[in-house]
């Protein structure tokens, strides 16, 4: 192929033969019988009468001089087509490579997951429409942050509004697999708004003065069945993120699966767990993105014990951190 | 099996020149020897008229592929995927528009109507040479006897050329008995949208059409308000999160949108029905706010090379147009630090402007990647607002560029 900027005989693959198959469907059955499928190169020594060719040989170097110069511009316009043909492909989501797939992620307002293979983010970014025309629900803005933690089976539960007696809590569970109902959560299908039945289930403690939000505005995100540890407590020796330390590194071996990608090269640990700097700032970043201005998302809770915390409900003073769950983190929205 | 090309060989035209070397290397390899031709010979000269050709087709070809990409496109490509996949049309030049002050020296009431009074800026610029630029008041307005009022004036020309800088010495033309102007801030007249401008408002306009109220559906609606005659309303939006939603607006030239929120006779009152009928959702509530306009003078001294070939008036000039656009670029509101960056003197939730962006104004007047050409190396920078010190700003505020003192130095 072409490469622009190459010096002389460099970076040139063009063979004779190569065949031009569609870049769309490289399994397409080959309809040409093995032969090159018709192109610009074809079409030209189609056009032009026989003298203009030359002798014309199975052995390229054999043929006369008309066919090889014919040859040589008709087989750069190929390249250019398949340059134009692939170029417009990788406008659609799925058929160019991970730089497109940024670029549309990027203009159409969908982050892609450190874990999240192409294929996944291609498929979201067919549906970019779609979300987009819900931005604001609760629904959407857990379907991102799930897709973003894509990689393991990551359980995500927004509960709207502060849970007072005059406007109790509602709870939105997203499952892992999707919209599917799980035993444990309330009695009532999975994918409905489920309001509390007992006014105060959800009771985290009092807004900070002043703050310009309806108690029903306050918003808080827990996830379940994220990849993450505990990381032990401000007074335990050694470092932050020194779970494993085994490679004698400073800040030892990356423990969050989503860090050292190739989308996600910082090390920049956290304190508290194993989360990693760069992974809860994206997340958090979504939720900021996803949240709508009339709402305000006061936690993201980090679930380690899902048994203790769900029998844990917040006692109206989770506003203070000493007397939060303990089995929980808990990073300021 | 087909060649995948990455993205960047998609994108990238090719040269003339490396498309001739391209041919010359395949016929080389079926035993030409194209070394052996001389200048003029029908075959080379062929081969470089299609190397040309096909340059050229690469060149359109890049720019096609780049128009869904609007991170890339460029131009009129730009444009169009804005236009048709967007429905975001880049916004015209506008005229300098905003408050000027007039003052009534007799002892009896002026009274004029719109576009009575003319008024004239005679600008010098870098070369020696004068332009003059016309103004005319857009509104009615009564100068009392011995007093004076802030009344809107408009450019009768278009673009960035049209801005009337704060403390310029204009004439009313005709001059006017008693009546004389000043200028207290700048009125800034803008160019054509930029294509940066134009795909970051593209960007809103998927998400603003969800009926659930996020951001952008605040910043798209105000954005597109226009007046009875379709002129745009709204030049820069800021929504601040709460319920209410403020919606902060600023005019397309830079001030105070003129009227009333509560009477959709007037452009505020316009923007403001646009927002809570195409905006606001069941159990939210929002308020349409005008800027507040914080006027700051500047003082800068430039330290340019001596054996540069800008005159003192160029790099004043070129200084005075690298403001104009940092102080239009400036979001309501300014900045606020990240809270990693929250120190002492910029205590967490706090917003501001900062002295090192003004101060980068002024020694890259070229732009920031211009340093063979910029003249200047070194600028000192304080202002009437802050002195050499950051800029607190708050919510709702927009500063605007006041008078200018400028000193060039020659080292």
């Amino acid at each position: 192929m072409i490469v622009p900027g190459t010096p002389v005989g460099g970076g040139l693959d063009f063979e004779l033969g190569d065949t031009l198959a569609d870049p769309v469907n490289p399994a397409r059955p080959d309809v040409s019988n093995g032969q090159r499928s018709i192109s610009w190169l074809d079409t030209l020594l189609g056009l032009v009468p026989r003298w203009l060719k030359g002798r014309v040989s199975l052995d390229p170097t054999q043929c006369g001089d008309g066919y090889k110069v014919l040859t040589a511009a008709g087989a750069i316009w190929d390249e250019q087509e398949l340059i134009l043909r692939q170029g417009m492909l990788a406008s659609f989501p799925g058929f160019g490579d991970d730089r497109s797939l940024d670029l549309l992620g990027l203009q159409r307002g969908i982050v892609r997951g450190p874990l999240e293979t192409s294929a996944a983010y291609a498929e979201r970014l067919r549906f970019w429409r779609q979300v987009n025309a819900r931005k604001g629900s609760p629904w959407v803005l857990l379907e991102q942050v799930q897709a973003y933690l894509a990689g393991y089976p990551v359980e995500c539960r927004l509960i709207c509004g502060d849970g007072t007696a005059t406007s109790p809590a509602t709870r939105y569970t997203l499952a892992p697999d999707g919209y599917l109902y799980h035993g444990e959560y309330l009695d009532a299908p999975n994918g409905t708004a489920v309001t509390d039945t007992t006014p105060g289930a959800w009771d985290w403690g009092p807004q900070e003065p002043g703050s310009p939000f309806l108690p029903t505005s306050r918003e808080w995100l827990i996830l379940y069945g994220h990849p993450w540890q505990r990381d032990g407590l401000w007074s335990d020796p050694g470092l932050w993120n020194d779970l494993d330390s085994s490679d004698n590194g400073p800040l030892g071996t990356p423990l969050d699966p989503y860090q050292g990608q190739a989308k996600n090269p910082d090390r920049t640990p956290t304190y508290g767990s194993t989360a990693a700097f760069a992974t809860v700032s994206g997340l958090l970043g979504i939720a900021a993105s996803w949240v709508p201005p009339h709402a305000r998302l006061e936690q993201v809770i980090v679930c380690f014990d899902r048994t203790t915390f769900d029998n844990f409900q917040p006692d109206g003073t989770y506003n203070l951190p000493g007397n939060r769950d303990p089995n929980a983190l808990y990073w300021k929205g | 099996m087909p060649k995948h090309l990455s993205f960047e060989q998609l994108i990238a035209p090719i040269q003339a020149l490396d498309v001739r070397k391209t041919l010359y290397t395949i016929l080389q390899r079926f035993g030409i020897k194209t070394t052996t031709w001389q200048p003029g010979d029908p075959t080379r000269t062929t081969l470089q008229a299609v190397s040309l050709l096909h340059s050229a087709h690469t060149y359109w070809a890049s720019n096609a592929i780049r128009m869904k990409f609007l991170q890339l496109a460029k131009g009129d490509w730009a444009r169009a995927t804005a236009k048709f996949d967007y429905g975001t049309e880049g916004n015209s030049a506008q005229p300098a528009a905003g408050n000027v002050m007039f003052a009534n020296s007799t002892g009896a009431p002026m009274v004029f109507a719109p576009e009575d009074i003319t008024i004239k800026y005679t600008k010098t610029n870098a070369d020696q040479s004068t332009s003059v630029y016309t103004y005319h008041n857009t509104s009615s307005l009564t100068v009392a006897a011995g007093g004076s009022l802030a009344s809107a004036i408009e450019a009768d020309s278009v673009g960035r050329a049209s801005t009337l800088p704060a403390g310029t010495a204009v004439t009313l033309s005709p001059a006017i008995n008693g009546l004389t102007v000043t200028v207290p801030s700048t009125l800034l007249g803008r160019d054509e949208e930029s294509i940066q401008s134009l795909v970051n408002r593209a960007m809103l306009a998927h998400p603003a059409a969800s009926r659930l109220s996020p951001a952008e559906v605040y910043q798209d609606v105000a954005l597109r308000v226009t007046n009875a005659d379709g002129s745009l309303i709204c030049g820069k939006v800021r929504v601040v999160p709460g319920n209410p939603v403020r919606v902060l607006v600023e005019s397309i030239s830079g001030g105070a949108i003129p009227g009333d929120a509560n009477d959709v006779n007037t452009p505020l009152g316009r923007l403001n029905v646009a927002i809570q009928t195409k905006a606001v959702t069941q159990g939210v509530t929002a308020v349409v706010q005008n800027v507040i306009i914080l006027v700051v003078g500047l003082t800068y001294t430039a330290f340019v090379r001596r054996d540069s070939q800008y005159s003192d008036d160029q790099v004043k000039d070129l200084i005075a147009t690298s403001l104009y656009d940092t102080f239009s670029e400036l979001p309501i509101g300014g900045f606020e630090l990240p809270t990693a960056l929250v120190d002492p003197s910029h205590l967490a939730g706090s917003r501001w402007v900062f002295l090192d962006s003004l101060k980068a104004a002024v020694e890259n007047p070229t732009g920031p990647d211009s340093n063979v050409t910029n003249p200047v190396f070194k600028a000192v920078v304080t202002t009437d607002y802050a002195g050499a010190n950051d800029l607190l700003t708050g919510d709702g505020v927009q500063m605007q560029l006041g008078q200018v003192n400028a000193t060039v130095v020659r080292l």
